[in-house]
This record gives C-alpha cells, sequence and structure tokens, in this order.
C-alpha cells in the first residue's frame, strides 16, 4: 500500500477553513469565469461556464456549506473535477498548495458546523486541520 | 468467451439486419405466397444467424436458426409447401430473437426460454413431412416428391436436340446419396465429374440450383444426360459409384422436356379464409451503396468539432468587425476578410456534409410498419391497406429514433379507433379493407410525415361533451368552441385515458404522450380529420437534431434563447394597451385573445422593463395554442448548437439545453412545453 503522506491532495480556502480534495480527482484550476445561472436550479448549482467549448456546471462550496455567499475576489478560483464522467466545477475563494498529509483522522460528526459526511477525513499538518472533500457526497445528484 | 467480446458490436449490427431483412421476407412470403428466390434468402440469414450465433456461443439463437433453417430448407427444396401456420411460426421465431438480441445487448445473456418454439418448430416440421409422404404414397410414388421442372436454357436446349439427332437417348437421373457420407458436397463434385467423363450432361441441378449451398439430406440431385446405354445399364453404372444409395434414369422425349422447361412456380401458399392485411412493399433492392460502417461515437464527436468549429466561426467574424472599425484602412485587415468569407463557407459546406453523413433513409422506421399493422389487423379483426411512400427520405438517425414511438402510437391508434371493422365499413358503403396511408417527404427545411387512414374520422362533439363531463370548460364555453379547437382537444391529458375514451370518441389515446415525444425533438404535430372519412396526422420534424435557428431573447440582462420554430410572431405593445381578462393579462391578435406571461416570472427574476414605452413581445405556438412572452429585448436570430447541460444539472423544467454565443458566453435555450406547463399556472 501506498505510504498515506505520499498521497497528494491540492489544498484550499473557503472563508477561514482549509479543505482538500485529492489531486487525481482534479482536472484543471481555472480563474473565474462569466458563469451562466440556471434558473429553477438547486441553489447550490450556480450555472454553467464555457469551458473550450465544454459546458461545465458550477457548484459553490460557501453555498453548500450555507456560508455567506461568494464574493468573487482576484484569488477566486474554479477548480474542475473529474466525477462519474462528468466534469464539474467548485468555487473556491483560494488555491493554497499541493501538499501530503502525515496523519488522516476520521471524520467527527460535524466540522465547523458542516455535515461530517462531506469528507472522508482531516488532515494534520503542522499548520493546522484540513477537511478532505468526499466527492461522492458533495457532488451529490437529487 | 471473452475473446469474442470485441465482436460482439459487430455481431449485434449484424444480428439486427438479418432480423430486418427476414421479417421483410416472412412479410412478403405471407401476402404474394413467395418466390424461390424470398424461402432461398430466408434460408441464407438463417443460416448465417446460425453461424454467427453458434461462433458467438449463444445457444438458444442458435437453436432457433437451426429449427427455423430446418423447415425453411424442406420448403426450398420442396418437401412440403408453405402454410400459413407456417409463416406465424417464422413470425414468433423473429420476434424470439428479437428477444434474445435485447438480452445479449443487455448483458451478453440469453435468458428467454425458447423451448417451447424450438418443440412447435419441430413438431411442424414432423408433421408436414409425414402428411408429404403419406399423400405422395397415395399418389404417383416417389416421384411428387421432386418436382419434375428442368429450367433448360436455350443453348442447353439446343445441345439436348443435338444429342438426339446424333442418336442418343435422353435420361433424367435422380441420384441420392447414402445418408452415411460425409463431406457430400464433394461428394456430389466428385459424381459430376464422374458423369461428364460417362456420358454428354445437358443440365445439372448442382451447377445450377445447388451451386452456393449444399442440397438438403436426403435429397435427389437431378441431372438431364443424353447417353448410349440403357436405363439398366446405366443405373448399374452408377450405383457402383462411392456413396451412392439411389439411383433411376427416367427416359424422356424431346417434347415431354419441352413442356416442362417452364419455370417452376415453387412455393405455394394456403392463406385465406381470415381476415388479411395485404402492403404494398417496395420491391427489395439488393444493389447495395458502397459504404462503411461507422461507430456512432465517432459521428457523434466529428458532429461536436463541427459544432464548435460553428461556434468560433461566429466568433471571428466578431472579431474582424471589431479589426474592420479599428483599422479598416490597414492592408493586412483587408486582406482577412475574403479569408474569413472563405471560411465562412467551408465551415457552411462542412456542417452540411457532416450532417449528410448522420442522415438515413426513412425506410429504416417504415420497415417495421408492415409487421406492427399485420399484427394489429389481425388481432382486431379489420382489413387493411398499408401504403408506405416516400422511404428514402432521409433524415438524422437521432430523430429516426426518437419518432419511432409517437408514430407507432399513432399507428395503432389508427387501426384501433380510425379504421371500422369490415362490417361496419361495409355499411357505410366503404370498400371492406381501410387505407393506412404513411408518407415522409422534405418540405422546405423539415421533414414532413404523415399517418393518414380512411376511418370513422373524430367525433368533435363527443370530445366537446367529454371535456365538459371533466370539468375542463362549460357548455356555454364549449358552444364556443369552433370544430378545429375541438378537434385539438385529443391532445388534452386529461382527455387521453384509453378506456374512456374509444368508446366515446374513438380517438385520443394518449395522444398527449406522443405530443410530447414529438416537441422533445422540436417538430410539431398537427390533425385534420372528416366526420366518416378519415383522420390525418401531419408531423413536422427539423432535418436535425443538432443545431436550431435561434431567437435570441433578452430577459432581466441575460440572453435565452428561443427555437424559431415555436415563434409564431413578434410584436411591439405599449404596457396600457395590454388587457386584463379575469386578472389575467392578454393581447387581442386578430380576433384571437392571448394570454401573456413575463418570462422574468417563470425564470425568477424580478421584472424589469414593465415601465418601458413598448414592450416586445413573442408569439409562441404549440399546435393551437399560443401563448405572448413579454421579454425585455429582442437580440437577433442565429443558428445555435444545441448542448446539454449534462447529468449533473439533470432536467430543468423550462430549459432545454445551452449553447455557446459568438463572444464564449453560454446561453440557455428555453423549451416551449415547459414554458407553457409554467404558464398554465399563471393563465
Amino acid at each position: 500500500m501506498q505510504a498515506v503522506d505520499q498521497i497528494q491532495y491540492v489544498e484550499f480556502g473557503i472563508a477561514d477553513e482549509n479543505y482538500a480534495i485529492l489531486i487525481s480527482d482534479i482536472h484543471e484550476i481555472i480563474r473565474m469565469q462569466d458563469i451562466t445561472e440556471i434558473p429553477n436550479s438547486h441553489r447550490y448549482v450556480q450555472g454553467v461556464i464555457n469551458l473550450r467549448g465544454k459546458i461545465v456546471p458550477v457548484i459553490s462550496l460557501r453555498s453548500l456549506f450555507s456560508l455567506d455567499p461568494d464574493s468573487v475576489t482576484k484569488s477566486t478560483r474554479i477548480i474542475v473535477v473529474n466525477h462519474r464522467e462528468e466534469s464539474v466545477g467548485i468555487i473556491v475563494d483560494k488555491v493554497r498548495k499541493v501538499t501530503a498529509f502525515s496523519d488522516i483522522q476520521p471524520p467527527p460528526e460535524r466540522v465547523g458546523g458542516i455535515n461530517g459526511a462531506y469528507f472522508v477525513g482531516i488532515g494534520i499538518t503542522s499548520a493546522g486541520l484540513t477537511g478532505i472533500l468526499k466527492l461522492d457526497e458533495v457532488l451529490i445528484r437529487e | 468467451m471473452t475473446d469474442m467480446r470485441q465482436y460482439q458490436s459487430h455481431f449485434l449490427d449484424d444480428l439486427g439486419e438479418q432480423l430486418q431483412l427476414m421479417e421483410g421476407e416472412i412479410l412478403r412470403l405471407e401476402q404474394e405466397g413467395g418466390t424461390a428466390e424470398g424461402v432461398q434468402s430466408l434460408f441464407r440469414a438463417a443460416h448465417t444467424l446460425k453461424g454467427s450465433s453458434a461462433t458467438m456461443g449463444y445457444e438458444k439463437m442458435t437453436k432457433i436458426t437451426h429449427a427455423m433453417e430446418t423447415i425453411l430448407d424442406n420448403v426450398r427444396s420442396e418437401v412440403y409447401p408453405i402454410t400459413t401456420e407456417m409463416i406465424t411460426l417464422l413470425f414468433q421465431c423473429v420476434d424470439r430473437l428479437k428477444v434474445l438480441e435485447a438480452e445479449i445487448a443487455l448483458d451478453s445473456r440469453e435468458l428467454s426460454d425458447i423451448d417451447d418454439l424450438v418443440g412447435d418448430m419441430m413438431l411442424l416440421d414432423a408433421r408436414r413431412a409425414q402428411e408429404m409422404l403419406v399423400h405422395a404414397e397415395k399418389g404417383e410414388g416417389d416421384k411428387t416428391v421432386i418436382s419434375e421442372s428442368f429450367p433448360l436454357r436455350e443453348d442447353e436446349w439446343e445441345m439436348a436436340r443435338r444429342q438426339v439427332e446424333g442418336g442418343l437417348s435422353l435420361y433424367r437421373l435422380y441420384i441420392r446419396l447414402s445418408s452415411e457420407c460425409l463431406m457430400k458436397s464433394v461428394r456430389l463434385d466428385v459424381i459430376e465429374k464422374q458423369l461428364r467423363d460417362t456420358a454428354p450432361v445437358i443440365w445439372s441441378e448442382l451447377l445450377s440450383r445447388w451451386r452456393d449451398i449444399p442440397p438438403p439430406d436426403g435429397q435427389f440431385v437431378r441431372w438431364l444426360i443424353a447417353a448410349a446405354d440403357r436405363k439398366e445399364e446405366l443405373e448399374r453404372e452408377i450405383r457402383t459409384w462411392f456413396d451412392v444409395d439411389s439411383v433411376e434414369a427416367v427416359p424422356c422425349s424431346l417434347d415431354e422436356l419441352h413442356s416442362q422447361s417452364q419455370p417452376p412456380v415453387i412455393v405455394r401458399t394456403d392463406i385465406g379464409g381470415r381476415p388479411e392485411s395485404s402492403f404494398r412493399l417496395p420491391p427489395s433492392e439488393r444493389v447495395k451503396a458502397q459504404s462503411i460502417r461507422v461507430n456512432v461515437d465517432r459521428l457523434e464527436t466529428l458532429m461536436n468539432l463541427v459544432g464548435e468549429l460553428v461556434i468560433d466561426q461566429t466568433r471571428i467574424r466578431q472579431v474582424e468587425a471589431n479589426l474592420q472599425q479599428k483599422y479598416g484602412s490597414d492592408e493586412t485587415v483587408k486582406e482577412m476578410s475574403p479569408v474569413f468569407d472563405h471560411l465562412t463557407r467551408v465551415i457552411g459546406e462542412l456542417q452540411d456534409s457532416v450532417m449528410k453523413v448522420r442522415m438515413l433513409p426513412i425506410e429504416q422506421l417504415f420497415s417495421r410498419f408492415p409487421r406492427v399493422v399485420r399484427d394489429l389487423a389481425n388481432g382486431l379483426g379489420k382489413k387493411v391497406e398499408l401504403m408506405l411512400e416516400g422511404n428514402e427520405t432521409e433524415l438524422d438517425r437521432n430523430l429516426i429514433e426518437e419518432v419511432g414511438d409517437p408514430l407507432i402510437h399513432l399507428i395503432r391508434n389508427a387501426l384501433d379507433h380510425g379504421i371500422e371493422t369490415p362490417e361496419a365499413r361495409r355499411q357505410a358503403g366503404k370498400p371492406e379493407q381501410g387505407i393506412l396511408r404513411i408518407s415522409a417527404a422534405h418540405e422546405d427545411n423539415q421533414v414532413v410525415l404523415t399517418v393518414k387512414d380512411d376511418g370513422a374520422g373524430i367525433d368533435a362533439d363527443k370530445l366537446l361533451a367529454k371535456a365538459i363531463d371533466k370539468n375542463l370548460f362549460s357548455a356555454e364555453e364549449a358552444s364556443q368552441k369552433k370544430e378545429n379547437e375541438a378537434i385539438q382537444l385529443i391532445f388534452h391529458p386529461g382527455l387521453s385515458t384509453a378506456s374512456e375514451i374509444s368508446d366515446i370518441s374513438g380517438r385520443g389515446v394518449g395522444m398527449d404522450i406522443v405530443r410530447a415525444g414529438i416537441e422533445r425533438i422540436n417538430g410539431m404535430i398537427e390533425v385534420e380529420t372528416f366526420k366518416g372519412r378519415g383522420t390525418c396526422f401531419r408531423i413536422r420534424l427539423p432535418l436535425t437534431l443538432a443545431i436550431i435557428t435561434g431567437l435570441m431573447v433578452d430577459i432581466g440582462g441575460r440572453i435565452y434563447i428561443l427555437p424559431m420554430s415555436n415563434v409564431v410572431e413578434i410584436i411591439q405593445m405599449e404596457p396600457k394597451a395590454l388587457q386584463s381578462v379575469k386578472g389575467v393579462p392578454v393581447v387581442s391578435l386578430r380576433e384571437r385573445i392571448i394570454p401573456v406571461v413575463w418570462l422574468h416570472d417563470s425564470l425568477g427574476y424580478p421584472r424589469t422593463g414593465i415601465k418601458r414605452k413598448q414592450i416586445p413581445i413573442v408569439v409562441i405556438g404549440r399546435a393551437e395554442k399560443r401563448l405572448a412572452l413579454a421579454v425585455d429585448g429582442l437580440i437577433g436570430y442565429q443558428e445555435v448548437v444545441i448542448k446539454s447541460l449534462g447529468a449533473y444539472v439533470g432536467n430543468i423544467e423550462g430549459i432545454s439545453g445551452a449553447t455557446i454565443l459568438g463572444d464564449g458566453r453560454v446561453a440557455l435555450i428555453l423549451e416551449i412545453g415547459g414554458i407553457m406547463k409554467m404558464a398554465g399556472g399563471l393563465t
């Protein structure tokens, strides 16, 4: 088995918290785009963007986690992930770095007010705690 | 079997084709009594399938096709003639094969039971063979089994005459191989050669009828030879040859031969005495255009790439216009213009060609109908003549798939409720046989499909009565409806429950579903009916699904696209010119009152432009229904490539997809059916 500290994640920030996604799930990271909203769709679906001729839906983690709505800044990014053979964009406040965790703990029931089911675990580094997202839960289709 | 998986898709393709072919041939057998070629090609199809399914390891399929092969083999070698019972069984076989096909396509396993069917086939085969044998024994012996005809060509005939003039006698020779003989076709070849060494061979069944496929077991193979020997000497000689089980030489005269060289009628049918549908099928065309088989996914990719080119092209146009404005006098900029023009033209042609590649003749779909009609007519005890027109009309393959179910629905309605029983037709002074005409044709940039019957038509009064009964509107409102408006009620979901409507109006089964299916592919359906004379449904479809002409409108600062095919009219209106009926804003257009809907409400935006002097209003239509949409502005129209929002977003009511505009932004395409449904709550 691969040593835990060799698995790489992309760490990003939303509000004051740090989160991470498995690097192998990520297709690319792009700057904020013109988003076309979809009326009558789910509230956390922000809309769709044109990614080189492909229509890609974009979701807001802030909205999913019931935080304040996104305020777009210079550091706002869209992380495009591959999920069940489809690309989905996730809006984050800023992308921090590629990292690995020496220790990953199972998620508690709630992580800072957010449902623990959204996480596969909590990564621990010297700098602090990082919630590792479980894409299957975050991108659940209803 | 894992290594066979890679051939699976080829196998399924081929299977589909062969089944289609079989069905067509069986139908032809039923109506026309069948020809030797028909039986032969059926046999060949069964044989091919048997081979390929055995190779793929699908045992059940192999068993069925083997049983079919046995029966067809006996038919073509005239052991027994074709009967109605046999045709029904053959149809059942094709049906069962289709079930197996679906199961194999799903997860490569054959689940359905087939033993009943194979049992029936074997029973039929044994019984028929027995009957014929009894018949033969009672009659003039063995030879009724063998057809006596010798189809001689002119030169063969000439040769026979010369041999007789040269003093030789003509013999018809019947040779049967022993059942233990291995490699029968090789043995027969040897016999052919031995015969030719012995005497001049004028005609050989082996070289004509059995050239491509070996004769069935136990079958006599016939020759016509000229020999100096007597009958007994000849027979004795041949009997010494290897593997010859039985031989008979029958002397014959030139006159006898002459009368027999008429082309034989090989297959007879004994259909009759029951309601029968007859069909006019186009003669099967064996000439195949040169073609290759291409995976649909590759075509899809090609289409997507062209779609992107079209988008880029619109973008380049914009950039070019900007450059022209800024540096109009610059030589390089001037040079660009003709290049762009050329590019635009080439992309346009490329788009057309790729579109054409995806087009298929509608025959693919039409060829399913004779069978459907036959089964329905037989089940309902009605007589129907099915006429198919415009087989060669081409449209997008996706459309062909999508339009199949609605059409079959219409056919079912036409037979069930439209065309009357033979007695009823007789009483109404019409021929007993009803006519169902299905046609396809290109009209402008659309394909028009019509399904027309000469049945009883739709009774508007009864429909209205039903609608009042269901509280759709009051009797007073109903009295104001014109007949044409009343007929449109058949598309009303509330009036489409099968059992209730069929005894009242005689039509309307699931017509709302038919319409929804047609509209999903951007089509329109209209109905026209004449009481007592029949009903005609007309379906208009775009040539393709991938690209539509869209009207771009501004709603709350966002661009939305309305399919042009649904836009009836565009008007400008002062807000105060809007009237109100029962609190619902309406516009009055050419004596029609049309409810007005602010798209902002449906899409969840605040109403903006309401204070403006003029409000642009787009009137959209779906069949007879009209709705006026108030928007903030009209931007223009252009060809748009439809893209799906993807499974993640899922189905959103009122939105059919998205497209990418010239400036790279994404615009949503509105779906008229959904918009009308949403507005339904408001009006």
